[in-house]
Formats: C-alpha cells, structure tokens, sequence
C-alpha cells in the first residue's frame, strides 16, 4: 500500500511539476517566437509553390454564407489554390466579442493572418507590442507594388489609428478612388420605407416631421388592423451603446447620427447629451406606448424580425435601398401579400422609400453606410508567420482588380458576363437563387453561387451597391436616389469608443453602457409624461458615473483625428 | 495429517491469498488516479488564475507580468461594489434563490411521497417518466418554448386562450412584464426538474426497512402516520444535504440559475432578472474585463463557501445531520 501510495505520489508530483512548467513556459515562449521569427530571403518574384497559411477570422462562420466550407473546396477557390499556390487553414471566431482573439494573444500562439476591426484595442496592442508587420515596409521587401493598389486615401484611412502612421491593415470593404467619384454609387443605403401601395390608399399623406409620421402609424393600425404598423430594424437590440434598436435607428430622426457633436465649450459630447435626444426618447416612447410597434421586436431575433419585415410590416425606421427596392420580387414577400393587395384592390404591393424627414426642422437626417468609402476591417500579418512574403504577395493578389471581380462574379464568360453599368449579369447564379429557393423557401437570398465562400471571405472592393441600374424600375430608382441625398461621411467619427485596455475610461464605458441600457428601456417603456424626468436622471447619474471623463475622451480622440487629418491629407 | 500440521501449511497459502486480494483492491484504488489527475490539472491548477483578480490583467503581458491592481489590488472588487446596478443584482440574486430553495426544494420530496403510495406500477412509471422528461430538455430550448408560448401576439397559444376566453382585450405580455418574471422562473423550474428531484428521494425510500412499515401497520398506523414517522425521517438527512448543497449556490440564484436567466431575461425585466452571473458576463468578460469578472466571481464563492459553513453548522446543530 505504502509503495503504491508513493508511486502515486510521484506521478502525481510530475504531473504537476510539468504543468506548472508548462504554463510559466507558454508566456514566455509567444514573446520569443515574435523575437526569433526568420523572415526568408527576399524574392521579387511570385512563389506559387504549394503552401498553407494559418488565417483567423474575427467573425463567425454564419451557416447561410457558408463560411464553414473549406476554402479551396468550391469551384472558383479551387482555382486560386492552383493559382497562387496558397491555401489556407482557417479559423473562425465562436463570437461576436473577441474571446477567440484574446485567446490566440493569451496563448502566445498567433496564426500568420489574422482579420479584425482596426480599431479594436487589440489590434493597437498587437501593432504597440511589434506583433505584426507593417505592411508598407514588408511590401518594399517582397512585393513592391502592393502600395500602388491603395492611392493616397485608403492607407491614410488605417494609418490615423496608430501613433506611428504605419500601415499595419490590408485594406477590406474599400472604394476606390474611381468608385468614389461615380455618380452612381450609393454612399448611403438606409432611410425610411413603408409599403406603397397601403400608403397611397391612405392618400400619400405628406410627411414634413414624426408627428405627420406617427399620424400615419395611428391610421395604418386604425385601418390595417392585420398590419404592424412599423419595425425599427430587422436586426436584434441592443446597439453597442445599449440601445435598443428602436432608438439606435431613430437617431438620424433627432439630426444626431454622427453619434458625436461638440460643445460651445470645445468639448465634444455623445448624443445622449444632446439637448434634442429626449425628443427622440419621447418619439420612441409614443410608438411604443401605442403600440404602434410590436413589442416583441426588443425580443425577436434576426430571423424573425426579417420574417416580420417580408410579411406584416407597414413601414421600416431603417431598411436598406436594395432591400426596399427589390424586395416585392421575393416569394414570401408575394404570398404574405396577396391578401393585402387584394384588400386595397391592387395587383401588388412594394416598398417605397419617404424624402427624409425629422422630428423638428433644425435636424438634419443624414447617413453613410459607406463610412468614407473604406470598411472597418482588416488583414494583418503576423510577425510569427513564417512565410511573411507569401502572405503579401496573396494580398497584393487579392488586391488585383481581376482577383476581386472573380471574387465576386466568378470567371467571366463562364460564370458570368460584363454588364454596361455595374459589375455582371450572372446567368448561372440567377438560376442557382431560383433552384435555391424552390428548395429552402424562407427569406434569406444568396447573392452568388461562383466564389460564394470567397466573396464572404475576401470581397473586400465593390462592396459598395451602385444606383442607376439598368434593370431598375421607376420606384427602385426613386427608393436609391432618396437614399444617396441623405449622404453625409461621418468616418471621423468612428472609432470614438474603442478604449486603451485597461485604462479608466474603458472602466466607466463599460459601467456606464450597463446602466445606460437598463435605464434607456425603463424610459421608452415607461409613461411618456416621465421621459424628460427619467432622462434628466438618467444623465445626472451617469455624470456620477464618470462621463465627464468619457466626455474628455471623445475630444482627445476625434481632435486627434482632426489635427491627423489635416497633417496627413496634405496632396490628397 | 493433522488439523495442526494442514493450519500450519495453509496459513502462508492464506497470507498469500490475503495478500493478492488486497493488492487487487489497491489495483482498485488505483483507478480514482485518472479522475484525481484530472481533478487536479482542472479544477486545482487553474485556481493559480485567481491572482488575476488582484492584478491589472493583460492578455499581452501574461498573468504574472501583470501589474498588480490599484487600492492594495482591490481595485477591481471595489468597483464591483460601486456598480450602480450591484444592489438591485444583489437583491435579485438573493430573492430568486430564497424563492427557489423556499419553493422548490420540498415539492420533490412530496413527489416521491406520492410516488411511492402510487400502488398500480404502470401508473407510477409513466408518472415518473413524465415528470423526469423535461430535466433532459436544455434550457435554451425550454426558453424558446415558453418564448413561443408566451409571446405577446394573438397567435401564441397563451394569448389564443385569453383573447378567446376573452379574458383580455389586448395580447398580454408576460415575457417583458417584470412583475411575471419571478413567478415564471420559479414555475418553470419547477415543471423541469421537480420530476428529476424526486428521483433520488425515491432511491431513499426504496432502501427503508419494509418491516417498519409492517410493525406499524399492525400498530394501527394508516398512510399518513407511515409517512409522517417513517418515510419522512428517513428522507431527513438527503433532503438536508441536498438543501446545504443548493444554499452554497446562493449567490448564483442556485442551481442552472444562469442558463434559466440568460435565456428568459431581457432588457424590460432585467430590473428583477439581472443577477450576479449575468452582471458579471456583461459588464465583465463582453469587455474583455477579465480582472474584474476573477474579482467579481471570487466574491460571490468566498459567500458561497461562508453560507455553506454556517447552513451546515446550522444543520448539524438543528438535525444532527451535516455534510461534513
């Protein structure tokens, strides 16, 4: 017994004794392969020999884009394997709040691409720690024309969010310089829509300001009993802030969509203490106290409130201009329909998009789905590849005017062809939505079946929609064109509430935001008499709370992009 | 040969024999080293990551490189204390535990008291099938039940029967109504495990002497008085371990408190929904605040460890029953 006992003991000490090794090593031995990494020699021709590279996607695989297919699997990137020689061992966030990110960077262990939003701390901690290449300076060794994909605008875009200006993102979602001055593209998407047909039976009412609007809501529901009169969004709340949708959309209603205005006194403040936001708690509050809204939208998830979208709602706070404009062709969309049209004594019935209007004649409604024509995330090279040269001459691949089109179009002339105005009419995918759909009814659509893996993966140009389709009816074409005259370039403003890790203002946004969401529900829930009350509370406690110190923040912050701006623009 | 000389010659086959039999019950013992193992590497090893709750913790810069936390490293409790939401937390924590272990703690035992007087076997095993049931259904998928049950449109089943009924005039709802939030946690737990609960106070009751019952039979002693003085008794001691066991969850709201919160909470009731679990998950780790979520579980198990204490003290004063 007692020989056992010992035996016992030993293996159990061992087992400890390297455990406790292992852990205390694996701190150190992340820092040491940053240190040792081997760069190879530089070449400045392509290599295509056959290599994996480790690429982590701060995103989740959604099962409806197929992003849990193997890259290389499907037809087209079958191709690019071929061609570039790159394959990819991919790994996928299981989240939406970076826990998979901090575990890569806990573990010292980082793949040799990796795809986030750069304005994440972690991204500035990664570039501050000397964890990633700087992509200009890796290009001039292994791929000297990769900064000629960009111009002047792009780089500066990603360059202002680091001290030292380097350019540490591959650039995803961009315009291009080209794109930017078309007419035809559509800088800003959303706007308010309601069903056509219902609205003109109801005598096209004019509508100058929210009061007009909630008219309109109370005579939908009066006369359209089986209607919801309106939907605040077909995405989930809460918003980053906390809010719920229903006030997050309701924003550019209260002229406040850049989110951010400042001060007589140079400060810059968040909307919440804008002297015009309980105005839009009091809009919001009406809608919800009328039931003018269906309360279950706090509640409902995604696919719900898409479902709601295709089949029993009047009008949308915020709906994009391709969706209103095409949405009326969609299966379910007719079927829900019908009995409405026939109702009001029409063959079909469509969205349309009303001309911008706000709760008081001083705001100004504005968007931008383009945010300054460059998206918010990136590719950054790890200092831990191994192979930093393939991983920049793949960019400067997927950079390729040619890479992208196939991205999104696949090849031409076999799976597509040139159209006169915008990207290629696809024969084969527009065969592929009808065969989709006749076997998965529901409302999700599938853009392309050539490059559907890639194009969710690496589409990073032409994600911007253009107006002026030669396809587009009459009513498509006034939803696009009222979408494009609310558009304001509001990009200085993003970013604002990405905090230093650890410091004192992450502690008081994180503090603030929870009390915020609780107390912003109790108010648009709550007797609207008692809205202007609860807010003034609402905003004392938060003064409490330390947002003067946010407050003192978002100046630091959005003048520092002001003064980046000017200083680096100069030749743009 | 004599019995002496055949004891003489046996008794170092004996000693042999004693000897393999007890190694193989060491061979035995031997056994519990993976679960021992595993226990250690998993469940001890890692309590060295407590630390971070007194460190400013940097996924960069590693557990131990990490400066320690302001206030004497008590920085991050403090500001677990001064959260503006921490009372009302509190309050909700305490209150869904004491309504849980208040209500739902005796309703197995009397189950299995029913159970048990249930005479036709067929009976009692579908009975007993039913109930256990919904344990094995995840409280993800009990939450979108009662979502679907409950929602506040004339369509769900709920809202049918009241509007048909014509009970009410509108669609009620319950799921963002604050004051059903409390009745509908509890109500729910009960229909999910009330049936599972049971199961181990039947195991109990299997096990009595049937001769008690016998001998008090003949003294004259219907159901009542069997399960009052014989039954009951018998049942005391599990029921008051498993009743320390669940005050030791106290500050989570006892047992799958959490999963049941996450799913059925929402931003309309979280004024009463919102417990230490579902605080310390938002304000904590979505922000990556991992000190902060160390600090603010470590609290809540120091409480949990100290309830545990004096209930079990309490127990053993009370009973004479105790888990240790």
């Amino acid at each position: 017994m007692s020989k056992l006992t010992g035996i016992a003991g030993i293996v159990l000490a061992l087992l400890l004794a390297l455990s406790v090794a292992g852990w205390a090593a694996g701190d150190e031995e992340g820092a040491d392969a940053a240190a040792d990494m081997v760069i190879a020699d530089p070449s400045w021709t392509t290599d295509t020999s056959p290599i994996t590279l480790t690429f982590f996607f701060d995103r989740m695989a959604g099962s409806d884009s197929n992003l849990n297919e193997h890259y290389g699997d499907d037809e087209l990137t079958k191709i690019f394997v071929e061609e570039t020689g790159v394959d990819f061992d991919m790994t996928f966030a299981p989240d939406s709040d970076q826990t998979m990110l901090n575990v890569l960077i806990a573990s010292g262990d980082l793949p040799d691409m990796m795809r986030m939003h750069h304005t994440l701390q972690q991204a500035t901690q990664l570039v501050q720690r000397g964890l990633v290449h700087d992509l200009d300076a890796l290009s001039q060794k292994f791929a000297p024309k990769y900064m000629d994909n960009w111009g002047k605008r792009i780089p500066l875009y990603y360059r202002m969010h680091f001290d030292d200006m380097g350019f540490y993102f591959h650039p995803a979602y961009y315009v291009n310089d080209a794109q930017m001055d078309s007419p035809l593209l559509l800088k800003a998407m959303p706007g308010v829509t309601v069903l056509k047909e219902v609205y003109e039976y109801l005598g096209a009412p004019e509508i100058n300001n929210t009061d007009d609007y909630v008219d309109l809501l109370r005579r939908v529901k009066q006369e359209f009993p089986e209607l919801t009169p309106v939907q605040s969004l077909r995405g989930p709340s809460p918003d980053k802030d906390g809010n719920p949708q229903l006030v997050s959309v309701s924003l550019p209603l209260g002229g406040l969509a850049k989110r951010f205005f400042q001060g007589d006194d140079g400060v810059w403040y968040k909307y919440w203490e804008h002297e015009d936001f309980p105005k839009v708690l009091q809009f919001a509050n009406t809608l919800y106290n009328e039931q003018l809204i269906a309360r279950t939208e706090f509640t409902d998830k995604q696919p719900q409130l898409w479902g709601n979208m295709m089949t029993k709602i009047f009008s949308e706070l915020r709906q994009d201009a391709d969706n209103a404009a095409g949405i009326h062709n969609a299966t379910e969309f007719i079927q829900a329909r019908a009995p409405l049209a026939e109702k009001i004594g029409v063959e079909s019935v469509r969205y349309t998009m009303l001309p911008a209007f706000t709760i008081e004649p001083h705001m100004k409604y504005e968007t931008d789905s383009l945010n300054g024509g460059v998206g918010g995330n990136g590719v950054m090279i790890t200092k831990q590849a191994e192979r930093p040269d393939r991983a920049i001459q793949w960019l400067d691949w997927l950079a390729q005017d040619s890479t992208q089109k196939r991205m999104i179009w696949g090849i031409e002339g076999v799976h597509s062809d040139p159209r006169e105005y915008r990207g290629y009419d696809i024969p084969v995918t527009r065969q592929y939505l009808l065969d989709f759909q006749k076997e998965n009814p529901g409302p999700r659509l599938y853009r392309a079946k050539y490059g559907l893996v890639s194009m969710y993966l690496f589409r990073d140009k032409y994600t911007a929609e253009q107006g002026g389709w030669p396809n587009l009816d009459a009513v498509g074409q006034q939803i696009y064109d009222t979408a494009l005259a609310n558009y304001t370039d509001m990009s200085k403003f993003r970013g604002v509430d990405n905090y230093t890790a650890g410091s004192e203002e992450e502690k008081i946004a994180a503090t603030i935001k929870d009390y915020y969401s609780t107390q912003i529900f109790e108010i648009i829930s709550g007797p609207g008499d008692q809205v202007q009350a609860r807010y003034d509370e609402m905003i004392a406690t938060m003064r409490d709370l330390g947002l003067d110190k946010l407050n003192a923040w978002y100046t630091q912050v959005l003048d520092g992009h002001a003064e980046r701006v000017a200083k680096y623009s100069v030749g743009l | 040969m004599s019995e002496l000389t055949q004891r003489t010659l046996t008794r170092p086959l004996m000693r042999r024999r004693r000897k393999w039999a007890d190694r193989g019950i060491h061979m035995l013992h031997l056994m519990i080293l993976p679960s021992l193992v595993a226990t250690i590497l998993f469940n001890y090893l890692p309590l060295y990551g407590i630390v971070i709750a007194f460190k400013r913790y940097d996924v960069f810069t590693g557990i131990w490189a990490s400066p320690w936390a302001f206030n004497n490293g008590f920085e991050h409790f403090i500001d677990f204390f001064k959260a503006p939401n921490f009372s009302v937390v509190l309050r909700n924590t305490l209150v869904i535990s004491a309504l849980k272990l208040g209500l739902l703690s005796l309703p197995p035992v009397l189950l299995a008291l029913m159970l048990n007087e249930v005479i036709q076997p067929g009976f009692k095993k579908t009975v007993q099938t039913v109930s256990y049931l919904p344990h094995f259904i995840s409280w993800v998928v009990v939450g979108g039940m009662m979502y679907n049950f409950l929602r506040p449109t004339p369509e769900s089943p709920l809202n049918a029967l009241l509007l048909g009924l014509g009970l009410t005039a509108e669609p009620v709802d319950l799921i963002a109504d604050k004051s059903f939030f409390w009745p509908l946690l509890v109500l729910s737990d009960f229909w999910k495990e009330v049936g599972w609960g049971s199961i181990i106070y039947l195991a109990v009751i299997a096990g009595i002497d049937q001769e008690m019952y016998e001998a008090c039979e003949i003294d004259g002693g219907g159901r009542w008085i069997k399960a009052i003085h014989i039954t009951w008794p018998h049942l005391l001691g599990t029921f008051m371990i498993l009743l320390i066991l669940r005050c030791s969850q106290i500050m989570q709201g006892t047992g799958d408190t959490f999963d049941q919160v996450y799913v059925l909470g929402n931003q309309f009731n979280r004024g009463v929904s919102d417990i230490f679990d579902t605080l310390i998950l938002r304000v904590g780790l979505e922000h990556g605040r991992y000190s902060y979520a160390t600090a603010a579980g470590l609290f809540k198990s120091v409480i949990n460890l100290a309830i545990l204490v004096t209930v079990n003290n309490l127990s053993k004063r009370l009973t004479g029953k105790g888990l240790f």
